[in-house]
């Protein structure tokens, strides 16, 4: 007895589905070879991976632009958006020339509410494509709060292709240029959400190297210091992520921390435990010093004066210059004392 | 196991590729199984749930059926008055079971909020319970099952695994269609075959399916703003008036697309389920509306409810003038519908308004002039569009408390509606949902003006093989512009 008697399918045998591929295919074809032609490009705004964080992809652009443009960057700021509004990138450049006497071009990748995970992930991207010589991670205790911007990037298709997870999505975004056309054509569509929950500026106002400087008004009632519920810790996935972090070493490329300050006088008046503070700095420095590497805490030297803070976690671009220059100045004093070892190939005397 | 994703279609392959393979009496059981594996998908207990309402429904019917009987004289001296009496209490602890597991925390809540109003407790506390994914479809199904059997509609022989399938089967388990007992279970007894139109036809609906869910529904819901739902207030009247439209349509695409997928999905194993939709935003009535928004759901309310209450009504007065019977029979059906929907205010008062409107329409159908049943008016008549755009407009009014958690929210929409005409209008984010409202208006009305939900399929192949490619190209697309959500129907 025919045990395929429940289906009764005669001849011909999906000739409409077969004409529908020949259809897809040349649409592929067509829409493939357009936007290679770079017809579209001046429409292109943005690096265009399709993730749901838009300063990620305003970021992507910046630096992809501008390698374009100037063929290497050095050093990368990485961190949340403390790091995307109090560092200016070529001041410290600036600094790092008139202390060391050499050039040295830095690139801000900072992105609002970033955490260490993200940051690592991050990080290994970025070395991969465009084998930056230092990378600085800004950090600071109230990090810790940040997941939802790590678990956008962490989960983000092109974000674990590109760190070695296959998947058809990454794939195709590295692959296809009609697929980042359309990804960011999507993004222009809905530009009105992403400009909605900036608290921290417009991501398109980024500068071209990923520096956001913020208006000099202070207003230090728009950000109200937060408080933690829970026992703060360090967790093992931060943990995991400074050692992803420090693993980039044997690729090169030498990692720094540094603490990011926020107004602290507007810390003491809250009700915030400053116990934490005084674990988080115990903690990462235990952490650090296992695999000897440094992080160099700025709470304390108070380098930023009262009048030059945007709100209470966030630099004016007064703040940020000043900022800015202390860490070029210390970036050079560091290598001219041979404390930090940058490595060569990345420094180009002008 | 959410119906686009990729593992439901990767179960769903296994499932038709080893139901083609097993002999046709093993079919059902294969599909049984798999609906059953499907449902602890979501959560196990919910199929232990489904599995002790199976077994009591299909051994109450066996009772009232005769093929076991009960040894209580009194019933046994009159079997009539005994079959009755059973038929009631299946259909009381099904309701029971719908309610207990649907709307104690509503009630109890409501309780407790009047003995603290009262002073008599002075913490207001949640029972929390969980209500199981689909319940409220395979209940009516199963008080379905037993008013057909009572009425003898159903084979006395009927096996327990073709009830147990038609409470479960997978397709429609989530959200219907709500299928009738005496129509769906002979369809479990026959061999099925399907063939080449059979697949052309199912595979169709798969995709329009999924065009008006992912294209449509999930592109809208993704860009309506969250805070629309919550305060209303903080929008201009423009902008609410923009994000109610798109509510109404991505609620309407995405239930339409839900059952357009699984209508296919289960064509492919051979078995029809029943329409719910018929382009309902082109009716120019209430009744007429009813008649094509969630049918299975209005004509098991017609068929389970209305009719029933109106013959009783019938039964004290015989006067089809006599308003009562005209009145009483609407409100009650929809004031169900609503608590059927959710337990909350905004979903009675949702049901209220619509009996209202239905009995309003009936009472002129019945006392008003002729001249106002425009029914065999052409579409394109001027009168008929100004009656379809005003149909529209009370429609989507009556809707708003539908479309919130609470009525003091829909009070609060209808204010700033009313009050906040100047701008600023915002409008984040309205692009794309405009795409989304044109294309969902060209297969309605596609599929409206040709009386064909599969018009698609009688162009030629060439043509065919465009629209295909077109779908599956726009499909990719949509799954890439947003995130999946849930199918809003899930939810009740």
């Amino acid at each position: 007895m025919n045990r395929y008697k429940y289906v009764h399918i005669q001849p011909p045998y999906g000739k409409i589905a077969q004409n529908a591929l020949i259809f897809l295919l040349l649409f592929i074809i067509i829409s493939e070879t357009v936007s290679r032609t770079g017809i579209l490009k001046p429409r292109l705004s943005t690096f265009g991976i399709g993730t749901s964080d838009y300063t990620f992809e305003v970021q992507l652009d910046r630096i992809k632009t501008r390698i374009e443009k100037e063929g290497y960057v050095d050093c990368i700021f990485l961190g949340s958006s403390r790091v995307l509004d109090d560092i200016n990138p070529d001041t410290v450049g600036k600094m790092y020339l008139e202390t060391a006497g050499q050039f040295i071009r830095c690139q801000n990748f900072g992105i609002t509410g970033l955490g260490i995970t993200g940051a690592a992930k991050i990080a290994n991207i970025l070395t991969r494509l465009y084998r930056p010589r230092l990378i600085v991670v800004g950090t600071q205790f109230l990090d810790i709060q940040f997941q939802d911007v790590d678990n956008r990037i962490l989960n983000d298709p092109w974000v674990r292709y590109s760190t070695g997870e296959f998947n058809f999505d990454g794939w195709l975004i590295d692959h296809s240029l009609a697929f980042r056309y359309y990804m960011d054509e999507i993004r222009y569509l809905s530009i009105g959400d992403n400009k909605a929950n900036q608290d921290e500026g417009i991501p398109d106002q980024i500068l071209q190297n990923g520096y956001l400087p913020l208006g000099l008004s202070t207003d230090p009632l728009r950000n109200l210091p937060w408080e933690l519920h829970s026992k703060y810790e360090i967790s093992v996935d931060s943990r995991e992520a400074v050692k992803e972090l420090l693993a980039l070493r044997k690729e090169d490329v030498q990692i720094l921390f540094i603490e990011m300050p926020i107004r602290y006088d507007r810390y003491k008046s809250s009700v915030y435990n400053f116990n934490d503070e005084h674990i988080f700095k115990k903690e990462t420095t235990q952490l650090l010093s296992k695999s000897s590497s440094a992080i160099w805490f700025t709470q304390d030297l108070n380098l930023v004066p009262i009048n030059d803070w945007h709100e209470s976690e966030h630099m004016n671009s007064t703040g940020a210059e000043i900022f800015s220059a202390w860490i070029g100045n210390q970036l050079g004093t560091a290598v001219e004392k041979g404390t930090l070892v940058i490595p060569a190939r990345s420094i180009v005397n002008q | 196991m959410n119906l686009t994703s990729l593992t439901f279609l990767s179960f769903t392959l296994i499932v038709i590729v080893i139901y083609y393979l097993v002999p046709g009496k093993s079919q059902n059981i294969l599909l049984l199984l798999a609906s059953y594996i499907f449902y602890c998908s979501w959560d196990w207990h919910f199929a232990i749930i489904l599995g002790a309402i199976t077994i009591f429904n299909f051994y109450l019917t066996k009772l009232f059926q005769g093929s076991l009987t009960l040894k209580v004289n009194s019933i046994n001296k009159n079997p009539n008055i005994a079959r009755r009496s059973i038929l009631w209490i299946g259909i009381l602890i099904n309701i029971s079971a719908l309610i207990f597991f649907k709307q104690s925390d509503f009630f109890i809540s409501k309780f407790q909020s009047l003995l603290s109003h009262l002073g008599l407790i002075d913490h207001i506390g949640m029972l929390r319970i969980l209500l199981p994914v689909g319940m409220s479809f395979y209940v009516l199904q199963a008080i379905s099952y037993l008013v057909d059997s009572y009425q003898g509609h159903i084979s006395n022989n009927v096996s327990f695994v073709n009830v147990a399938l038609y409470l479960v089967y997978f397709p429609k388990l989530l959200s219907g269609p709500i299928e009738r007992a005496g129509s769906f279970l002979p369809k479990l007894s026959v061999s099925r075959v399907v063939d080449n139109q059979q697949i052309t036809q199912s595979v169709a609906m798969i995709l329009i399916g999924l065009m008006r869910k992912v294209v449509v529904a999930d592109v809208i819901i993704a860009r309506i703003p969250p805070n629309f739902y919550k305060s209303p207030d903080s929008f201009s009247a423009i902008d609410l008036s923009f994000w109610w439209i798109a509510f109404m349509i991505s609620l309407y695409n995405d239930f339409a697309g839900y059952t357009s997928i699984v209508r296919g999905i289960s064509g492919l194993l051979g078995i029809d389920l029943s329409p719910n939709f018929e382009n309902p935003f082109f009716s120019t009535s209430i009744t007429e509306f009813w008649n094509h928004w969630h049918m299975t759901l209005s004509h098991w309310l017609r068929d389970y409810i209305y009719f029933p209450l109106s013959r009783f009504l019938r039964r004290y007065n015989q006067n089809r003038t006599f308003i009562p019977n005209i009145v009483i029979p609407p409100l009650i059906t929809m004031f169900l519908c609503g608590l059927w929907h959710g337990e909350s205010w905004n979903y009675v008062l949702w049901g209220l308004l619509m009996g209202i409107w239905i009995a309003s329409e009936q009472l002129n159908s019945v006392f008003g002039s002729r001249d106002l049943n425009s029914t065999q008016l052409n579409p394109w008549h001027p009168k008929k569009i100004l009656q379809w755009i005003m149909f529209l407009i009370i429609l989507f009014l009556v809707f708003v408390p539908f479309m919130f958690n609470d009525i003091e929210t829909s009070f609060i929409f209808f204010q700033s509606l009313l009050t906040k005409w100047l701008p600023p209008i915002t409008l984040l984010g309205w692009r794309l949902p405009v795409l989304a409202f044109i294309l969902a208006a060209i297969i309605d009305l596609w599929q409206y003006t040709r009386k064909d939900e599969l018009i698609f399929l009688r162009y030629n192949p060439k043509i065919q093989s465009i629209l295909l490619a077109l779908s599956l190209i726009l499909i990719f697309l949509g799954f890439h512009a947003n995130p999946a959500s849930q199918f809003i129907y899930q939810g009740f």
